[in-house]
Order: C-alpha cells, then sequence, then structure tokens
C-alpha cells in the first residue's frame, strides 16, 4: 500500500511541476520553489534572492525601515539585513546615487534643492510615493526652563532677532542656534518648513554641524549645551537616539508636543512625508519595482507602522 | 486493486490540474487583501509582484551600539598620560564638507583615538591619523588636523589654505608623550632618535635647521645646515634614505657631505652626488658621474671588491612594498660578474651574470633565472643553489605561478605558504593601466577569486586587504571607487570585513580593522573577531 501513496504522491508532484504558468518563466519556477513559510506561492509571484535584491539606500532615519523590508522581504535577520543596504551620507548624496544608478530604491526623506536640480540636469525622472511622515523637532538641554517655543519665535531665533533666552520665557543667557548643512535631509526639512529664506542668518563655523548625531551631541553634550537650540526629525531622536533624550528634551511648537499622533492628526505642524523612491523607467518586472509595489502595498503600510513610523 | 489505484490517479491528477489549471488571476483573488492595492493592479495585468501571507517577527532595531569612554563628555584634545595603555585610531566622524576650495571630495573621515579595551580617549578631532614605527619595532601616531569641515568662504585662506589652520603632532602609541611637528615638515625615526627637517613651507620655523629629539621628545641636538655646508637646507637638503642608517646627507653646488645625528662630519666630497640610500649600517652614495661608493661610519668606503650596482629585492612571505621587513642584500658589479652581498657584507649564493632577484619563497630565500631556451623561471635556494622543488609545495602550474614575472624585475607574493597574490596589468587604451590581482590557492590550484581595479596589502602574513581604486573618471581625474573593499583571511579563506572604507591599524602585532556601515563606526579585532566600538557617527539625514 505504501507503494500505492508514493505512486499518487509522484503523480501529484508530476501535475504540479508540469502546471506553472503558461510562459513557464525562470521566476515562475523559482517562485515555486520557494521555501519561506510565508511567501505566496502563487503564478506571477516573485521571490527575492539576495542575488537579485535591488540596492537599497537612503535616509539614515529610514534605517530601521529599509533594514526591516529587506530582514522581511529575504527572510533573513536585521543584522544580515543591515550588511546588505546602505543608508549613509546625505539626503542629497542618496538622490544623486540613485540618479547616477549606485542605488535602484531609496527610502529618504525629501530631496533638497542641489538634488532636484541634479535630477533634472541629468534627464532622468525618478517615481516617488510618500509612505509615511515624520517631522522636525527642535531641541534643547533639559536644564533649559523652555518647554514650548512658536513657530515664530523659532523664525526670530534663526532669523537672529531674538538671541536671548530670557526673550523667550528662559534665563538670561545667550542662545546658541546649531545649523546643519545644506545637503543633508534635516536641513531640507528646515529650509521648507521653517522657510526663512534669506532671513536665515549664517551660522559661526562651530554652530554648524556636519551630522544628526554631531548636532544631539552638541545640544546634549557639550558644556555649553544649557544655551544650545538645535533641530532633527522626529523618528531619528526618539527611535535611535534615545539615549540624548537623558540630557535634552523636544520643544513642544506652539503648544503641541510632537507624538505619531499629533504628527499623523496634523495637530503638530511642522510635519513631512517621507518616500519610497525609484527610477521611472525601472521595468515592470524589474526587482525594485516589484519591491517599489510591495512597500506602497497594504503590507508595506501594516510594516511602516510596525517599525513604529506614522504610515500615510 | 488496480482499479482502485487507477481511480486515485485520475483523482490525482484531476485535482492537480484543478488547482493549476490558471495562472494568476484567480490564484491571486485568494490571497490578496480585499481592497485594491498595487499588487493586485499589477497582478492583474500579468506583472510579478511580491507578497507575503504575514509579516514575520523580525525583532526591533538595534544599533547595538558599543561606545565606551574614559572621560564622561566629548573629549576635543589628547590628554596626555601614562595609564591608557595602547591607543588606536578610530574612524569618529563622516563630515561633509562645504570647503570646496580646500578639498576635491566632499567627505572627510575625522579620526579619535581608543584604548584596546574601547575606551574613547579623544573624540574625533583629528583630520588624519597615521601610524609609524620606528627601526626597533616601537609605534607612534602622527595626528594632524588640517582645515576644519564647513569652514565659511570668509575664513579660507585660498592662497594656502592648508598652512593657516593645519597641526601636527607625532605622540607614542600610548598617548604619554606629544611632539609637536611644524606643518610640512619631514620627521623620520632613525635609530632610537627622531629627525625633524622643517621645509621651506613649514610654519614658524627656520627651514636652515635640522632638529633631532630624543624618545621622550627632548630635543638634544639642533643643527645649522648654513653652519655645516655653507649654505642652508633647502638648497642642500637631500631627499634620501641614508637617514635609516643615522645619516644627514647633505648635496648642491658644494658637493656632498655627510654628517651623523650630533652634526659630525663623516664624509665630505667635491663630487656632485645624485643619490643616497642606506643599506643597514651603511651608506649607498651615487655620484652623478655614474660612480658609486659604499661608506660606513667613519666615511670608509667599504664597498666590497668592485662597483656598487645596486640593492636587491627581496620579497616574500608579509613583505609588500617594503623590503626591509624581510631580509635583504646588495649586488655588487665586479669584473666576473655579480656577487650578492649580506648586511655584514659577507658573500652570499653563487657568481650571477647579470644583476640577480631574490626572493623569499616558503621562508626560504631564492635566486631565479631562466635557462637558455626555457620558457619558466627556475628557482634556486640562496644558499645551496638546489632549485626549488615546486611540487612540493602545490599543484599549481610553474608556469601559472611565474607567467606574469619578467624575469628582471616583479617579484611574487605569497601569503600563509598557500595563496598566491597574482599581479599584472592590462593596458585599457591611452596608455592607462589597470591592476588585476588573482587570488590562487597553491594547495588545489584553483583560482579563488579574480579582481580588476584593486590593490593590495598584507598583515601578518595572514589577512589580505583588497582596496578597489574604482573606474578613471575624465570629468574629475580621479579614479572612483566602485565596489566594496574586504580583508580575506588566508587561515580561515573567508572574507571577514566588506565595506567601503576599511582602515586596518597593526598594533602591537595585532591587525584592528574599523569602518564606516549604515552611520556606524565599526574596529574590530581582526584576531580575536572581538568588536571592540560600534559608535552611530552617520552624516546622514
Amino acid at each position: 500500500m505504501k507503494k500505492i501513496f508514493a505512486i499518487i504522491m509522484a503523480a501529484l508532484l508530476l501535475g504540479l511541476s508540469a502546471c506553472g504558468s503558461p510562459e513557464g518563466t525562470d521566476k515562475e519556477t523559482k517562485a515555486q520553489e520557494t521555501t519561506a513559510e510565508n511567501v505566496e506561492t502563487v503564478p506571477n509571484s516573485f521571490e527575492f534572492t539576495v542575488d537579485n535584491y535591488p540596492r537599497m539606500g537612503g535616509s539614515l532615519a529610514n534605517l530601521p525601515l529599509g533594514e526591516a523590508v529587506t530582514s522581511t522581504v529575504l527572510g533573513i535577520s536585521r543584522e544580515d539585513a543591515n550588511k546588505m543596504i546602505t543608508f549613509a551620507g546625505s539626503t542629497t548624496d542618496n538622490y544623486k546615487a540613485i540618479i547616477d544608478g549606485k542605488f535602484d530604491i531609496l527610502l529618504a526623506y525629501e530631496p533638497s534643492e542641489e538634488a532636484k536640480e541634479y535630477i533634472g540636469n541629468s534627464g532622468k525622472e525618478l517615481e516617488m510615493t510618500p509612505i509615511g511622515t515624520d517631522a522636525l523637532v527642535f531641541i534643547c538641554s533639559d536644564k533649559n526652563s523652555v518647554n514650548s517655543l512658536t513657530l515664530d519665535q523659532i523664525k526670530q531665533i534663526y532669523s537672529g532677532k531674538l538671541t536671548n533666552w530670557s526673550q523667550v520665557g528662559g534665563k538670561d543667557a545667550e542662545i546658541l542656534p546649531y545649523q546643519r548643512n545644506k545637503d543633508s535631509g534635516s536641513q531640507t526639512l528646515f529650509d521648507k518648513l521653517i522657510n526663512l529664506g534669506d532671513d536665515l542668518m549664517d551660522p559661526p563655523a562651530d554652530l554648524m554641524v556636519g551630522s544628526m548625531i554631531g548636532l544631539l551631541e552638541a545640544v546634549a553634550q557639550y558644556d555649553n549645551s544649557e544655551n544650545a537650540i538645535g533641530y532633527t526629525v522626529y523618528y531619528y531622536l526618539t527611535n535611535m537616539e534615545t539615549d540624548k533624550l537623558q540630557s535634552s528634551k523636544i520643544l513642544a511648537l506652539d503648544g503641541v508636543q510632537p507624538s505619531n499622533e499629533t504628527i499623523g492628526s496634523g495637530e503638530y505642524k511642522l510635519s513631512n512625508d517621507f518616500y519610497v523612491v525609484i527610477r521611472k523607467d525601472a521595468a515592470e518586472d524589474s526587482p525594485e519595482r516589484i519591491l517599489y509595489n510591495w512597500i506602497c502595498s497594504a503590507q508595506g503600510k501594516e510594516l511602516v507602522e510596525k517599525e513604529n513610523y506614522v504610515a500615510k | 486493486m488496480r482499479k482502485i489505484i487507477a481511480v486515485m490517479l485520475i483523482l490525482a491528477l484531476l485535482l492537480t490540474a484543478a488547482a493549476c489549471g490558471r495562472p494568476a488571476e484567480e490564484a491571486e483573488t485568494t490571497t490578496v487583501e480585499p481592497e485594491t492595492t498595487q499588487e493586485d493592479q499589477t497582478a492583474e495585468q500579468g506583472t510579478p509582484f511580491f507578497k507575503l501571507s504575514s509579516l514575520p517577527d523580525i525583532g526591533k532595531h538595534s544599533s547595538q551600539l558599543i561606545v565606551d569612554r574614559w572621560y564622561d563628555t566629548y573629549q576635543d584634545h589628547l590628554l596626555l598620560r601614562s595609564d591608557y595603555g595602547t591607543l588606536l585610531p578610530f574612524i569618529g566622524e563622516v563630515a561633509d564638507i562645504d570647503a570646496s576650495a580646500i578639498y576635491d571630495d566632499t567627505t572627510q573621515l575625522n579620526y579619535g583615538l581608543m584604548t584596546l579595551d574601547g575606551k574613547i580617549v579623544v573624540d574625533a578631532v583629528y583630520n588624519y591619523i597615521w601610524a609609524e614605527t620606528a627601526p626597533d619595532g616601537e609605534l607612534f601616531y602622527n595626528l594632524e588636523t588640517y582645515a576644519r569641515t564647513n569652514i565659511p568662504e570668509a575664513q579660507v585662506d585660498h592662497s594656502n589654505p592648508y598652512l593657516e589652520s593645519s597641526k601636527r603632532y607625532i605622540i607614542d602609541s600610548k598617548g604619554s608623550k606629544m611632539l609637536e611637528v611644524p606643518y610640512g615638515s619631514y620627521c623620520k625615526f632613525v635609530k632610537d632618535k627622531i629627525v625633524m627637517l622643517p621645509s621651506s613651507e613649514a610654519v614658524g620655523k627656520d627651514p636652515d635647521s635640522i632638529w633631532v629629539f630624543d624618545r621622550d621628545f627632548k630635543q638634544i641636538s639642533h643643527l645649522s645646515c648654513k653652519a655645516m655646508t655653507g649654505t642652508n637646507a633647502k638648497e642642500s637638503w637631500m631627499e634620501n634614505t641614508a637617514l635609516d642608517c643615522g645619516y644627514i646627507v647633505l648635496g648642491g653646488d658644494f658637493g656632498c657631505q655627510i654628517f651623523d645625528l650630533n652634526g659630525n662630519r663623516v664624509l665630505k666630497d667635491e663630487k656632485q652626488l645624485s643619490y643616497a640610500w642606506d643599506f643597514y649600517e651603511y651608506i649607498i652614495l651615487k655620484y652623478e658621474d655614474e660612480t658609486e661608493k659604499l661608506v660606513d661610519a667613519s666615511g670608509k668606503n667599504c664597498m666590497p671588491g668592485g662597483k656598487v650596482f645596486s640593492t636587491v629585492s627581496v620579497c616574500g612571505d608579509n613583505y609588500y612594498y617594503n623590503y626591509k621587513k624581510t631580509e635583504y642584500f646588495i649586488s655588487v658589479k665586479g669584473d666576473d660578474g655579480y656577487r650578492c652581498y649580506d648586511r655584514f657584507l659577507n658573500p652570499v649564493g653563487p657568481l650571477f651574470d647579470k644583476d640577480p632577484v631574490i626572493v623569499r619563497l616558503f621562508g626560504k630565500m631564492y635566486y631565479r633565472s631562466r635557462g637558455p631556451g626555457e620558457d619558466n623561471l627556475t628557482y634556486y635556494e640562496l644558499e645551496t643553489g638546489d632549485p626549488l622543488d615546486w611540487s612540493k609545495h602545490t599543484t599549481l602550474d610553474m608556469s601559472r605561478f611565474d607567467s606574469h614575472f619578467d624575469e628582471d624585475y616583479d617579484t611574487p607574493t605569497i601569503v600563509g605558504n598557500r595563496f598566491f597574490l597574482d599581479e599584472y596589468y592590462e593596458n585599457t587604451g591611452e596608455n592607462r593601466y589597470v591592476r588585476h590581482i588573482d587570488l590562487v590557492d597553491l594547495q588545489s590550484g584553483e583560482t579563488v577569486f579574480q579582481k580588476e581595479r584593486v590593490d593590495a596589502d598584507v598583515y601578518r602574513d595572514r589577512w589580505i586587504s583588497f582596496t578597489f581604486y574604482g573606474r578613471y573618471s575624465e570629468d574629475t581625474g580621479y579614479s572612483d571607487p566602485d565596489e566594496q573593499s574586504f580583508i580575506f583571511d588566508t587561515q580561515t579563506q573567508s572574507i571577514v570585513v566588506q565595506e567601503d572604507k576599511i582602515k586596518i591599524n597593526e598594533v602591537d602585532g595585532v591587525p584592528y580593522a574599523g569602518w564606516i556601515r549604515n552611520g556606524h563606526s565599526l574596529v574590530k579585532n581582526l584576531e580575536t573577531q572581538e568588536t571592540l566600538l560600534n559608535m552611530f557617527i552617520s552624516s546622514a539625514g
């Protein structure tokens, strides 16, 4: 009887292997062979492998998402996923890299003016879909008695019109307003949302910081940090550099404290989207297009939320 | 029974056919979310899509930081003290540069110093740190700060941007003592001393002077070139390697003069010198009239028998572009041919009919030659003259081993007595040569991998770091890295680190690798594989 069942099973397997899809492409064959338990094994489903996985880059604050996408899609650990993706360099550099073909897909904040110009001059087009919302937040030392600023006060501080903390309800001390470098994602957000134009003061060299971590350290750890104010993006500070909040605090804006809820609802005003980006000419069956579509799907949104971002 | 089987088979096949008869459309509708999503649309169009039945649990993002500090807060300079233990450089900042007047690149790696157990002693305030080993093996670091990042345009001195803001220090590897070096100066560890020769560009220093310091950085002499030779250092200093054996060679219109580090004249010659270099305790002098001398500490010509023709390149084992890591010889041309001499000027090996090439292979020294009508080079043991029995060491065909070596020039590099770094060049046109390196396993005879546009460095005769220099860009005039670098461990036969920028420092005989990954700076002990530092430093965002 065992033999009979063996023959029946063989027939079943033969039948299954013969039916595939009409086209019978290699990719479809691969999909049938997939070993990941939770991958849909239906015709036209695509299997990502380490070899066909798109080169992914992006903004540092999107690193956990990039890691999660890669880990989920490939069925590998987060640690191994981290080694396959590159979330470094400025946001502007990342946009340049995808135009230059060094990346296939980006998870990134809005491009800077410089990046937009680069894209325009390249003659290439990008396709980008907002997948989540983050916010520009202002931070100061936890020793500072000021807890909230208005948008107007922030504008006046960064245009050099308010120079002393006593003018905004704090103690009599000079305000040290730190800025980021022009091609950073944080600065692009600042330029767009605070919109000071030519009124933005030129920062002294020692108040210009080349990295997000550098800015946090400047506000949270340096000797003169008690009088400093700086800015970064909410997710980065509250999910990736939480230890900095031991010596610094996030300022409320017009009395609204930033949180996933207030950012999602728009109550906190300085919010902005981040995107999944591919080159527009990516073929419909290219791995980057398939990944792009998945990130934009309901399941992609579920993953964005799972990673504690505010999903679109 | 047969009927039963036939019915079951038909049922099975029918069931199978029912399950797979129609492709994408119907199958997908059973698995996708009810709402119309992008994969629904693409699937309906018959294009490939990806979907999971559910999201797996992958845990939370963890930066896995390993950061410890000697001091509680950010440290912007080195505090000298004797209890740090040996220090190690680490990449502590990737700065975006907004000073295009100074740099071609737009990113700058900045470095700090940490202890070997991972405690940060100085944050990333140095633009460059490079190690220097004294002849007796003591390790020192050069710390350099030049134009800091993001210098406002108004503050950039375009006429000489480096000098205004540049500082250079030499410290011992334990961070207990420091010597400030004027920017542009030439510094050299010579025996148990340090010789400093300010260049004409050096700030605040007289280019006529030569300073000599002991290992505690105490000045022990200050020599004046003008007083010694009648002209100043700018004109008389000879860029040569004779300093290695403890002599200052000054040449110019006055001829050639050699002094010891106390300023005592060893030799005075009217003849014009072309160049000078060292051979252990001796100085080799090559004059413009093509004559040569080999002199000792008293200035006495010690040339054995004939004319010094050249030093002989020696390589093998952990050798790579530094013949002084291993034993080396000189060959002297006499009337009857060339003869090699060791560091004590004792003759070694046979008489050669041309300038010999000596190579270290599998732990022994060999010379090589190609017999009349022979295609392959043959290697002969220097001491015994016995030919190398190639088959004892490898299954690799001999012709594969030396196919890229000219008889008179390049020498092979073997790592760990097992892996052969086969280096050769390809002319890509317009006289631009691309370096290729094949890593060949001598045991199996197989090529492990082939890489192009790559440099290689060998550490401890075990680890090989491959650094890609990328494709040449007509636009920038530079080669842009377009692939990652990696470190290959010949013992485990695996790639242990693969990143964009890998920096290796060998400290107390142990190689430490540092690199940047997703905004983190990591430092790993290659021997133990222990990660000493994992710090968030990114410039992204």
